[in-house]
């Protein structure tokens, strides 16, 4: 695995950039870029605790060795970012795509060129300034994080040779970048659905409350205090318009930060299939994110519609495609971004987002994704019973609780009292879940239309998956005891891509098999009694 | 929200069943669903047994005593309870079949799931065999597809069979051009 480790020897006399052998280093510029962010992100907090402590009266000496400390730290990291530098590098032979790096702990990673099934560049915005850019290379294998390999930084314009040559397996290489169709551009009028988007608005209101809970000492100190004087004093309309007041700025702060998150995320987004067979989702604003996905790794497209976006009439689009998802990202997470690499529109009308879903896997003649199947009616029943399951066990722990309340403590709690927190969390759980419920059964769907599988599910999150019928590589039936008693089953059909399943729960099980039977003809026939 | 143009299926009620796959696995598989069972819930049984010893003995907190015995007891039923009837129920349900185009695998027991794998899309062949498979001649298969989802495994066949079954798959699946993709 490391036998080419000599070969990356310091080669302090080449020409920086130069090829060595075939090998290619990163960009020069690279260090000064992360210089700069380093000499951001260190010294200027460093300067402001020593000012801070000079200002509080501390001896001389602390303020001084925190700037020292600061001064080394930067060293140091700028100093290991030469040494990774120069010890980084990357060549392009006919068969391989291979780079070694690794100042102490020397690594060659090196992926077939035929595998490799996604490359993508992202500029962040301190790279910009540069000229440079992050590239990232993924073979979509399964398994860990060896099939991804990443390059920061070099030239924006060798990301985008890169780019090309690795995603051109004897296509019509080099065919001309203009060759590209736009699928889907970005309207400004859908920055708006950021207000609601459950990423972008997840992170307005849940950083909004992360700031407002390190500030709890504050508020509790100072603010808390002042109000309750001014209660004391004031008439009910002037609190009750205070407190509007206060919910109202809140929603609004959090509504900006939102929509600057889907302003920095989908900023010039544009969808279109390149000349090489690839699927290039190009976006944001002050990080700059090129996500290209082969054609043939497409398994299908999801049409996303979540809550109160669906009630809007707005839905996105992303792709079912080997060498993307989450769990094959190694660690875990979206590296990189906010965004998954599946994503392939933001949120946007839901008939525009049809449009884009369908030309993504070139369905000419359209997809039926309203045209499903229902599901039985005791699917519907199962989904009512855990609605009223639910508000009988809540009903019962409340109401237990408080009895426990009169019974153990001092407190006074008439039966009558617990009985009604019983009634009304039993209540208020069938008020919330009965619509539930129906919504997760009218949310259940499966159908066939064309070269397409379909299946939905789900109420707030609505998912609506379009899988090539080609691409299923298999079933699975599972039964529950209540659905062997009621005659469903939940069918799953694997795919390569993503999670590796889609389900569609309790559906009829005669009626799913045969639908199983006629989306992948053969596959399911030798197992299957009729009569 | 629109569901207008859904069909309803509940007339057309095909009578199409899943035939169950041919092959049952060992019967010695019951000895080692038996013995798995017992393994999980001997510990939490003995843990309850020792704190309600220790009570009873110390007479720290005189009323945990009782309570603590009676969860020996419950837990000690439930382990014997599940250790008796899951092993017919699984030997019941555990079944396997390897046809030219797929394997076929049903498994489980309150949950019971079944499972197709095209012969073309198989990936990787493993069997593996834990030490109280290897002390009663037992191996589990496993076949995986390029799916995340989903590998089949036979849990229980006979050691060798499985080393046999492995075998043909993987001559069968190296057979066949592609990457199972």
């Amino acid at each position: 695995m490391d036998g080419n480790a000599n070969t990356g020897a310091p080669q302090g006399l080449a020409a920086p950039g130069a090829p060595v052998q075939g090998w290619t280093l990163l960009s020069p510029l690279t260090v000064w870029a992360d210089a700069v962010i380093v000499g951001l992100v260190v010294p200027v907090p460093a300067l402001v605790a020593a000012v801070v402590m000079a200002v509080a009266g501390a001896p001389a000496v602390w303020p001084m060795l925190t700037l020292l400390g600061a001064a080394v730290l930067v060293v140091t990291i700028i100093g290991a970012d030469v040494m990774r530098y120069r010890r980084t590098r990357y060549r392009l032979t006919a068969t391989r795509f291979e780079a070694v790096s690794g100042v102490i702990a020397r690594s060659h990673k090196s992926l077939p060129r035929e595998r490799i099934r996604s490359v993508d560049v992202a500029v962040p915005l301190w790279a910009r300034a540069f000229g440079l850019c992050r590239v990232e290379v993924g073979t979509g294998e399964s398994t860990g994080a060896g099939g991804t390999l990443a390059l920061a930084l070099v030239p924006v314009a060798e990301g985008e040779r890169l780019r090309r040559l690795l995603l051109a397996h004897g296509a019509a290489a080099g065919a001309g970048a203009d060759g590209s169709a736009e699928l889907a551009r970005m309207a400004p009028r859908w920055f708006g659905y950021g207000a609601l988007a459950w990423t972008s608005a997840g992170i307005g209101y849940g950083g909004l409350a992360a700031v407002l809970g390190s500030l709890t000492e504050l508020i509790l100190r100072l603010v808390l205090p002042w109000v309750l004087g001014y209660a004391e004093s004031a008439p009910v309309s002037a609190i009750v318009l205070w407190a509007a007041g206060v919910v109202a700025a809140f929603v609004a702060v959090a509504t900006a930060v939102a929509l600057a998150v889907q302003v920095e995320s989908w900023w010039g987004f544009r969808l279109t299939r390149e000349p090489d067979s690839t699927l290039r989702v190009q976006r944001g604003l002050l990080t700059r994110t090129s996500v290209s996905i082969e054609e043939r790794r497409m398994r299908g497209v999801e049409l996303l519609e979540r809550l109160p976006l669906r009630w809007l009439g707005a839905a996105s689009v992303a792709a079912v495609a080997s060498g993307l998802d989450q769990a094959q990202d190694g660690q875990g997470g979206n590296k990189g971004g906010i965004v998954p690499k599946r994503a392939l529109t933001p949120e946007m009308p839901r008939a525009q987002a049809r449009r884009a879903a369908e030309e993504a896997v070139r369905a000419q003649g359209g997809i039926a994704f309203e045209a499903l199947r229902r599901h039985p009616l005791s699917a519907l029943r199962r989904r009512i019973m855990r609605a009223l399951a639910a508000a009988v066990v809540l009903a019962a722990v409340v109401g237990a609780a408080s009895w426990a309340l009169g019974a153990f403590t001092s407190l006074e709690v008439p039966a009558e009292v617990a009985a009604l927190d019983a009634a009304g969390t039993g209540g208020a759980v069938l008020l919330l879940g009965v619509p539930y419920a129906v919504g997760c059964y009218r949310g259940l769907g499966h159908g066939i239309d064309g070269r397409f599988l379909l299946l939905r599910k789900g109420m707030a999150a609505r998912s609506t998956v379009a899988l090539k019928r080609d691409s299923v590589i298999g079933w699975t039936v599972r039964r529950s005891p209540f659905q062997r008693w009621s005659g469903l089953a939940t069918l799953g059909a694997t795919v390569a891509a993503g999670s590796g399943i889609h389900r569609a729960p309790d559906v009829d099980l005669g009626e799913g098999l045969a639908f199983a039977d006629e989306a992948v003809p053969g596959l399911l026939a030798p197992f299957l009694e009729k009569g | 929200m629109s569901t207008q143009g859904i069909t309803h299926s509940g007339s057309a009620r095909t009578a199409v069943r899943l035939r169950p796959p041919r092959h049952r696995v060992a019967g010695r598989a019951v000895a080692l669903w038996t013995l798995r069972a017992l393994l999980l819930w001997a510990p939490p049984t003995a843990v309850a047994a020792g704190l309600a010893t220790a009570s009873g003995i110390t007479g720290l907190v005189p009323q945990a005593t009782g309570p603590l015995w009676v969860l020996t007891a419950a837990l000690g039923a439930l382990g014997l309870l599940v250790a008796l009837v899951m092993p017919q129920w699984r030997y019941r349900v555990h079944r396997w079949e390897v046809t030219g185009e797929a394997v076929y695998t049903s498994f489980g027991w309150l949950w019971q799931e079944w499972r197709v794998a095209p012969m073309a899309r198989i990936q990787t062949v493993d069997t593996e065999r834990g030490p109280l498979q290897r002390a009663l001649g037992l191996a589990t298969l496993t076949v995986t597809t390029a799916s995340a989802a989903g590998p089949l495994r036979i849990d229980g066949l006979d050691a060798a069979l499985a080393a046999d079954v492995a075998q043909q798959l993987t001559e069968v699946t190296q057979a066949i051009p592609g990457d199972g993709t």
